[in-house]
């Protein structure tokens, strides 16, 4: 499986990786629980340990689709919760990443080809070219993504009525000001 | 639904047994309302409604499995 990253909202630093098993195979328990009290009884769940003392708990279901909702929210929503649970029984509990059908490694891909593009039309065009709305967490894999290409830099724009911000590729050098939308 | 909703509230607080959870039901739509101790408060709700809306996210996706629409409310 991919290496995965995310800023951990909750969770621990400095954790062994017999604690971090315990830690996830206690968060695997209470997220089948979740699960089932959801109504999704055939989620089967699998542990694997990242790096830094995280935890990747993938989840097989037949209604993936629903269970990671538009934008991931229920996705999302339900490793928010589970951390909180946890973290709330155990402070030193290892931080969680929830996925389903490896949704959140087919989505990073796909941020990365719309950085690696923005890239290249920046290059060609010598303009600002502007992404969609996203959150933080995206919006960081597209800054980590463009970082350390001297000939161009990123920035976020304020946040639109829904409080997402864009994020901005620019050439390294400042130009005319002009943004072209991708 | 209920259940969902008083397991996770009972998990995340400091005083599981002052939680209580009761369900108005109406033709399409059924309303929690959700009631704990004062300093629970916001460990169930969270910074900005977080927490809260996190748990109306799991409930929504819970309800719509069964066809149905489901309201969670904090009540103090």
């Amino acid at each position: 499986m991919m290496e995965q990253s995310e800023i951990s909202e909750v969770g621990s630093g400095n954790v062994s990786g017999a604690e971090v098993f315990r830690s996830g195979t206690e968060a695997r328990a209470e997220l089948k629980l979740l699960l089932e009290l959801m109504g999704f009884e055939d989620a089967k769940i699998e542990l694997f340990e990242q790096e830094e003392g995280e935890v990747l708990l993938h989840v097989e279901s037949t209604e993936a689709a629903r269970l990671i909702g538009r934008g991931a929210q229920v996705l999302n929503a339900l490793q928010y919760v589970l951390n909180r649970i946890m973290y709330n029984r155990d402070r030193a509990s290892a931080h969680c990443i929830v996925d389903v059908e490896r949704y959140r490694e087919r989505h990073r891909d796909r941020l990365l080809k719309e950085a690696f593009d923005a890239m290249e039309r920046v290059r060609r065009s010598g303009r600002a070219v502007r992404l969609a709305p996203m959150p933080a967490a995206d919006r960081r894999i597209i800054h980590q993504a463009v970082k350390g290409h001297g000939e161009v830099r990123t920035y976020s724009e304020e946040a639109d009525e829904e409080g997402l911000k864009r994020v901005v590729v620019a050439p390294a050098e400042e130009q005319d000001g002009s943004i072209e939308d991708a | 639904m209920k259940d969902l909703v008083e397991h996770i509230a009972r998990s995340l607080v400091d005083h599981p047994d002052d939680v209580r959870v009761t369900e108005v039901d109406g033709e399409k739509t059924v309303v929690f309302e959700l009631r704990c101790h004062p300093d629970d408060l916001g460990k169930v709700i969270g910074k900005g409604g977080k927490t809260i809306g996190a748990i109306r996210m799991l409930l929504t996706t819970a309800a719509a499995r069964q066809g149905r629409r489901a309201m969670l409310e904090v009540v103090d």
